[in-house]
């Protein structure tokens, strides 16, 4: 308890310094700035000091803010109202597939895992294609094992049809959902496979999977090969192409 | 043969090590990952413009990428907003640059975890054609060494959709093609069908709304359109946000869910589910800021006849019950 009247004097003295040192350093508000992907909010400058004006009203400009607005174009970037807080993005867990050795009627099944975050679109695919059969380079004749046409003989850069006779050769792959329900619908049955699109044959690359905006979607893409007895020896390869693609 | 001299045997082993080492290939497998942003841009310019746009290209592998860089002309494919390439040159390919530090480029190598700023430069000359040019920036990786054992080797690639409206505003020549449902139902949710068809020349991008009265002329419901870009001569289903969570906990559920809603075919969803009586549904779209605005108006019917069916045999089953111990009594 402070009795001594100097002391509580002096006690007050330095409660009001404090408080006033304190008060000087208090941060002032000043313009403030929000902004997301697609709408940046500018609030005038607040002047404390000044009475209130109605007309001083905040003021959205739709346009990117990366983006200089010009008379003669007019730009946005990524989709409306867009929250998302990932870019596009494809993942392919390996840039080779090892087939090993091949030997006649043995078929051997590769597999790699594709994954797409699309958050920051309405939807998205992944188109495939290859740029030559699988081909022997060393080869003087260019043998090669030509794409497979599965069991049936009609499967084909579009559809699926079931490939489990090891007697019916040639290379082909299928797809299967990990996460999510993105993997073409052909591929719903085990055992169906197709062929992958071929471009030195001219054919139009073709969608290995496709769905709406979301987080994480992974499949799992299965190589197959199967070789007769007359295959030609040699060392074979070519090279598979995805692209992830937006939706507009 | 044997080979009893010690120094002998270590030179044979070396070479035979070397040997090894030298046939022996060694499979390097990595992981192939790319981002980009933005992956669409739209653009509505009146000729003469000089437009720039900012893209940056993420690789997100750990090893070192070298991307190659197209240009592919698009066009709508089916209508829920998915696009197929063809084959034919654009006009203004011609004046589109990819710059790299205001430098064009064909190609860029981006290292593990690094992304880089590009731009997309497009010059709109005063005589550019009055037109719409649909086109996406693919960057495509180019590895193509051929290993020495049998093998396909994958490479990986990322587009970016651009949408360039070349020409000045006005009322875009559209038609709403469809807005339908069914007629009956028993129970929610309800599904409504959008299509819009835009015969102009430029992409548009539709607002619209469906507002839900009951037999009673109350307003229940209000769906708000999801705003989505119709391309030139195409049609597009318009869905919702409620239709995209959706499809997205199907997703998550990894298919295991009983609603029927597909990607393909994008609708609009009232998650609504007990209902009764007849329902007015509207449909008020505006197809560009300029217009036009289209209302149309459709009735259905819901009842649960499942539910009652069940209460009626309850109650049956009750006076049954009920009349069979006042015949005891």
């Amino acid at each position: 308890m402070i009795i001594d009247l100097r002391l509580r004097i002096g006690y007050w003295a330095i409660g009001l310094l404090g408080y006033l040192f304190i008060g000087l350093f208090l941060p002032s508000a000043y313009a403030q700035t929000m902004s997301n992907n697609n709408y940046i909010i500018k609030m005038q400058e607040l002047n404390p000091t000044a009475d209130i004006n109605v007309d001083n009203k905040p003021t959205a400009d739709n346009l990117n803010p990366s983006i200089p607005e010009e008379t003669s174009f007019k730009v946005r970037m990524g989709i409306k109202n867009s929250v998302a807080s990932h870019p596009f993005s494809i993942l392919l867990t390996s840039n080779i597939i090892d087939f090993g050795i091949l030997s006649p009627t043995n078929p051997i099944i590769r597999t790699v895992d594709l994954n797409t975050n699309s958050e920051a679109v309405y939807g998205y695919s992944v188109i495939v294609f290859e740029n030559e059969s699988l081909t022997a380079s060393s080869s003087a004749k260019r043998a090669f094992i030509p794409d497979t046409t599965c069991d049936n003989g009609e499967c084909s850069t579009e559809n699926a049809s079931e490939w489990t006779n090891t007697l019916t050769y040639g290379f082909g792959y299928r797809c299967d959902n990990i996460t999510g329900v993105d993997c073409n619908d052909s591929f719903a049955k085990t055992n169906f496979y197709k062929h992958f699109p071929n471009i030195a044959n001219n054919d139009d690359p073709q969608s290995i999977m496709a769905g709406v905006g979301s987080k994480d979607k992974t499949t799992r893409i299965s190589y197959k090969i199967n070789i007769p007895g007359t295959q030609a020896q040699g060392t074979y390869n070519n090279i598979t192409t995805y692209i992830g693609v937006p939706n507009f | 043969m044997k080979i009893n001299n010690l120094k002998l045997k270590i030179l044979y082993l070396t070479i035979c090590l070397l040997g090894y080492l030298s046939i022996a290939q060694t499979t390097n497998a990595i992981p192939l990952n790319l981002a980009i942003d933005p992956p669409i841009a739209t653009i509505k310019a009146i000729p003469p413009a000089i437009i720039t746009v900012p893209l940056n290209i993420q690789n997100k592998g750990d090893a070192q990428v070298s991307l190659q860089i197209q240009l592919k002309p698009f066009k709508a494919k089916g209508e829920n907003g998915e696009l197929e390439y063809t084959r034919k040159m654009l006009g203004v390919f011609g004046s589109t640059q990819i710059l790299d530090a205001g430098v064009p480029i064909e190609s860029v190598t981006i290292n593990p975890k690094q992304q880089k700023k590009l731009n997309l430069s497009i010059n709109i000359s005063q005589d550019t054609i009055i037109s719409d040019y649909y086109f996406s920036i693919i960057f495509t990786s180019t590895d193509s060494s051929l290993a020495k054992f049998n093998s396909s080797m994958n490479n990986i690639g990322i587009a970016a959709n651009i949408l360039l409206s070349v020409g000045p505003k006005e009322t875009p020549k559209t038609t709403l093609e469809e807005f339908s449902s069914n007629i009956f139902f028993e129970k929610g949710p309800i599904p409504f069908t959008i299509r819009v068809k835009n015969a102009d020349a430029h992409f548009i991008e539709p607002k619209g709304e469906i507002t839900i009265k009951n037999m009673f002329g109350q307003f229940i419901g209000k769906l708000s359109l999801t705003n989505v870009n119709i391309l030139s001569d195409s049609i597009r289903a318009i869905p919702n946000d409620t239709y995209m969570q959706e499809l997205k906990l199907k997703n998550n559920l990894g298919g295991k869910t009983k609603n029927p809603y597909d990607f393909k075919h994008p609708i609009a969803l009232w998650k609504e589910n007990f209902l009764l009586g007849l329902y007015t549904a509207t449909l008020n779209i505006s197809m560009s800021d300029e217009g036009p605005i289209f209302t149309r108006t459709i009735h259905f019917f819901a009842f649960p006849i499942q539910t009652l069916i069940i209460i009626v045999i309850i109650i049956i089953t009750a006076i049954a019950v009920i009349n069979r111990l006042k015949l005891y009594e």
